[in-house]
């Protein structure tokens, strides 16, 4: 009886936290927003100062050292963030994606030209690519299970990740879906 | 009396018209209670209804997409609602329902842009502060194994360790019933020869 207790208050719990595979996917999508506009990485430093996240990513560097939480970079580190921490990762990702939204949009939009929107497509997959051989273990087999596999399909899902989670409702949604089951 | 709200985002544009629930103590700029609505998506016939019919588009229109963007493509709606959706091979057909009668069901196909402009569209609507309205909306909450596929996946990965036991075992048993005793017997009755042409 104890231990359906125990078994019962462990499932439900909320689950405040997510897991390790939800961190390198939010990863990725700040590589995907890293991708879409060269200069975003500075951005993304002016959205800190706008959006008063400075008390969780102090500078570049702080930064830098929280995103190395995802264990699929070359130099990552073991250990968990605070649920304040990835809220607000979570707030900025949502304004970022916010802001990069009209080049999000051109991508995924099929009224686009054709050869536009394939030339747009190289630009940000030849980017993203770079930017995974820069900075993720490129020996770790998911790693290279991104650089094998359908590409395109790849890239479309984070990007319409991106878009879906842009703005206030987006952050929500963001939120639900970075705490669904591992699959 | 009558406030008129607009949400624009970029193919879609919401007009919401309603009044202020005096009863209830809302200010003029608020509506409390929905008259109208008419939502103009570009390139498409524009839509009108009640009430009734703009939170069943919302609950579903932010149900899809709710699934979308942990990559699950499900149909959300039934046939006989006001709306349902069903994700087609690079578009979401959106079947929308007249709750007059005689009116075919109006087809619209939306690509992944336009459905992201609706979407946004709504959650203005929803996070508006001024419309004091208490939607029925599901809250965003993780999905569940089974909506992800994860359970039939678990099933797949025990489909062949369980048929590998069970082979093991089927082979078992008839290796089990192989007689012993005539092989016993054989091999006495080659010693015996054996002893014989010896001797």
């Amino acid at each position: 009886m104890k231990r359906l207790t125990i078994n019962l208050i462990i499932s439900f719990q909320p689950r405040e936290f997510i897991s390790k595979r939800a961190f390198q996917r939010l990863d990725l999508l700040l590589l995907a927003i890293e991708s879409l506009d060269t200069n975003a990485s500075q951005s993304i430093v002016f959205a800190i100062d706008k959006l008063n996240l400075q008390n969780y990513f102090p500078n570049k560097v702080e930064f830098w050292k929280l995103r190395c939480y995802n264990t699929m970079r070359k130099t990552s580190k073991n250990g968990s963030i605070t649920q304040e921490t990835l809220e607000a990762l979570i707030t900025l990702l949502s304004f970022m994606a916010d802001f990069f939204y009209p080049k999000i949009r051109d991508l995924l939009s099929s009224k686009e030209p054709e050869n536009i929107k394939n030339e747009k497509w190289d630009v940000f997959n030849t980017r993203f690519n770079e930017l995974i051989i820069e900075r993720l273990n490129i020996k770790r087999s998911i790693v290279k299970k991104y650089l094998l596999q359908d590409q395109s399909k790849f890239y479309r899902e984070l990007v319409i990740t991106l878009a879906l989670a842009s703005g206030e409702g987006g952050k929500a949604r963001l939120k639900a879906s970075l705490q669904d089951p591992i699959r | 009396m009558k406030k008129i709200l607009r949400y624009d985002f970029g193919i879609a544009r919401l007009e919401v018209q309603g009044l202020p629930d005096t009863s209830l103590g809302h200010s003029i700029n608020e509506i409390g209670i929905i008259l109208s609505w008419r939502l103009n998506l570009i390139g498409f016939p524009e839509l009108e209804g009640k009430k009734e019919h703009l939170e069943t588009f919302l609950r579903t229109v932010l149900e899809y997409s709710r699934n979308y963007i942990s990559g699950v493509r499900t149909v959300v709606g039934s046939p006989s609602s006001l709306i349902y959706i069903t994700p087609t091979k690079n578009r979401h057909q959106f079947s929308l329902r007249s709750s007059k009668e005689g009116v075919k069901p109006l087809i619209i196909y939306l690509d992944d842009a336009e459905l992201i402009d609706l979407t946004k569209c709504f959650d203005q609507l929803k996070a508006d502060q001024n419309i004091l309205i208490d939607w029925d909306l599901p809250l965003d909450q993780p999905l569940k194994r089974s909506d992800l596929g994860l359970n039939k996946k678990a099933l797949k990965g025990f489909f062949f360790p369980v048929l590998g036991c069970f082979t093991l075992f089927l082979s078992s048993i008839m290796l089990l019933n192989i007689p012993i005793e005539d092989s016993e017997q054989k091999v006495i009755t080659t010693q015996e020869k054996s002893l014989k042409q010896k001797q």
